[in-house]
């Protein structure tokens, strides 16, 4: 009776616990939304509602009509779509290469693209800003899709060399014992089974590039050729902050992100363990 | 004619073929080049000229761009300002992180999956929109978090937490922590998952208490990956630019100006690219030693 009782005691405690973190998770996002939402006068008032009785898509329409928001976001898609489909595809038949290494060259080339992703942004810039201008590249959209490989591709071949290596090399041996050649092994047998992994790993791709910031702040100068981070900090200046503009614009730039991520959520952790941890 | 053609080509085929393993490899060892080796050999050089944003180079100036960096007074600030916010974020992200995991990791919780994916959320995020949603909850004037805390007493005016010299930090710390957490915990709920039903069993047994099984049992299981997250994170949060940059630009009065910060004020704000690309340098060997670190924490766990 006791026992149970404790054993009872406990488990509320342990879901209560976890519902605070979840309020702790969700909230400030519940937050952001809602506030999207509202007229302007419920968004100033003081004290704030936390449930709004009325319900306005005028921050939605400012931002799509009277703001650049459109422009920013059709450069961001462009960009990322860009660069995703570069690095994934060198990504792919880097990482089938290396997946099908002896031991040794396997070990230095996953060293060396751990090392990649581990460089930080700051450190790469100057490099990078200095090579893009020599080549005339500086305030180009080409430039910026040149720097966000940078990260891209390290991280694809990352999630891919693990992928590959799960797809069991007898399949490839029973194709070649039949006279198959290795780019029809790679093409027909290889790639359709390694579809997962690459859908997984340009989902990353692009959703790093889409919330990129420093390097397009640097990059890019012109304003017709911003970023939608970028161009969302620019809202920001002035005396007066727009708000509810910037709830609602916040809310569109993130929910693909979201979206993604809770899609592949399963392979994201399992995939950073075996990447992160095992190199 | 024609079939010593066809020969040849069917011949470029076959070498294709036959070292396709090795051209795969071509484009990526041309991008890791650029991403490792010719940043490296460009910072160093650089970091010995007087390059200027605009001005560009004009001569070879030595150690100069170290000695001035090293002698500067707010280089020393930034070193302690990185301190702050690498120490404060990773002992909060790892507190929340291994409490929520071990709340999870519970038996008799249910519906787990859905926990999890609420508690995710904000790792989802792009940076950009995690500052702006925070500068807008700790808000002077409308923020929900200031009338809430007048509200239950435990401050009498609101606070404008980002420009205060005493709350800055802790707030940024706050928000990086709420941003990260998720991925911690996700990660060592995923380890703890690993370890056999059979050794809680044992535990309970042998009549140990919650806490001399987390101590015995559950921590030597994860050890490893903790310790792997940590260098992980620190890398990451040492590293973190835009976080900050989006809130504060490393004010007020350059309390929050760490090490990424001044950097690129260095390079892009008062154009000196050769003392940035020299504060790149003492960022790589910084770095250097920690993926030394991580490299050693890998072969602990090959072992």
């Amino acid at each position: 009776m006791f026992i149970s009782f404790k054993r009872q005691l406990t488990i509320t405690f342990v879901y209560l616990g976890l519902i605070v973190f979840v309020l702790f998770s969700i909230f400030p996002v519940f937050w952001l939304m809602s506030c999207s939402i509202r007229p302007l006068l419920d968004l100033m008032m003081v004290p704030p509602k936390i449930f709004s009785s009325e319900f306005s898509l005028e921050f939605y329409k400012n931002v799509l009509i009277r703001t650049s928001f459109l422009k920013l976001m059709s450069n961001s898609l462009l960009v990322a779509l860009v660069s995703t489909f570069i690095s994934v595809s060198f990504a792919a038949m880097c990482a089938y290469s290396i997946s099908r290494m002896k031991f040794r060259g396997m070990n230095i080339a996953s060293r060396g693209i751990l090392i990649a992703y581990m460089f930080p942004q700051v450190v790469l810039i100057v490099p990078l800003f200095v090579g893009l201008n020599r080549l005339g590249l500086a305030d180009t959209r080409l430039g910026l899709i040149l720097t966000h490989i940078t990260f891209s591709f390290p991280f694809a071949m990352w999630l891919l060399v693990s992928f590959f290596k799960t797809i069991p090399i007898e399949i490839e041996e029973a194709a070649k014992v039949d006279g198959a050649s290795n780019f029809f092994v790679f093409r027909m047998i290889i790639l359709p089974l390694a579809l997962p992994g690459i859908a997984t790993s340009a989902i990353f791709c692009f959703n790093l590039s889409w919330r990129e910031f420093l390097y397009a702040f640097v990059i890019i100068s012109r304003d017709n050729l911003k970023t939608l981070p970028v161009g969302l900090y620019g809202f920001i200046g002035g005396e007066y902050v727009k708000w509810g503009e910037l709830m609602a614009a916040s809310t569109l730039i993130a929910i693909p992100t979201m979206v993604f991520f809770l899609l592949i959520q399963r392979y994201f952790i399992s995939g950073l363990m075996a990447g992160a941890v095992k190199g | 004619m024609k079939g010593e053609k066809a020969g040849a080509f069917k011949n470029i085929t076959e070498l294709f073929d036959r070292y396709m393993g090795v051209f795969f490899l071509v484009p990526g060892i041309i991008i890791m080049g650029l991403i490792i080796v010719y940043p490296i050999v460009t910072n160093i050089l650089l970091s010995f000229t007087d390059a200027h944003l605009i001005r560009g180079i004009s001569k070879n100036v030595g150690f100069d761009n170290y000695l001035r960096i090293i002698k500067d007074p707010f280089f020393m600030n930034s070193l302690y300002t990185t301190l702050l916010w690498t120490v404060g974020s990773l002992i909060l992200q790892f507190s929340f992180g291994l409490i929520t995991a071990l709340l999870l990791n519970n038996p008799n919780i249910k519906a787990k999956g859905i926990f999890r994916t609420l508690i995710f959320v904000p790792y989802t995020l792009p940076i950009i929109v995690v500052t702006i949603l925070w500068r807008w909850i700790l808000n002077r004037f409308y923020g929900i978090i200031n009338y809430l805390l007048v509200a239950v007493g435990v401050i009498n005016n609101n606070v404008s937490w980002f420009s205060s010299s005493v709350t800055v930090m802790p707030s940024l710390v706050v928000m990086n922590t709420w941003f990260g957490y998720p991925l911690i915990a996700l990660s060592i709920f995923a380890g703890l998952q690993t370890i056999p039903k059979e050794f809680y069993e044992v535990a309970e047994i042998e009549g140990a208490s919650y806490w001399q099984t987390f101590i015995y049992v559950i921590l030597p299981s994860i050890k490893r990956i903790l310790i792997m997250l940590l260098i992980l994170r620190t890398i990451w949060i040492f590293n973190a630019f835009d976080m900050i940059y989006l809130v504060t630009g490393g004010g007020p009065n350059r309390m929050t100006e760490i090490l990424t910060i001044y950097g690129y004020n260095l390079g892009w704000k008062e154009y000196w690219i050769g003392r940035a690309a020299a504060l790149s340098v003492i960022l790589f060997v910084i770095l250097f030693f920690l993926i030394i670190f991580y490299m050693k924490g890998l072969k602990l766990e090959e072992e």
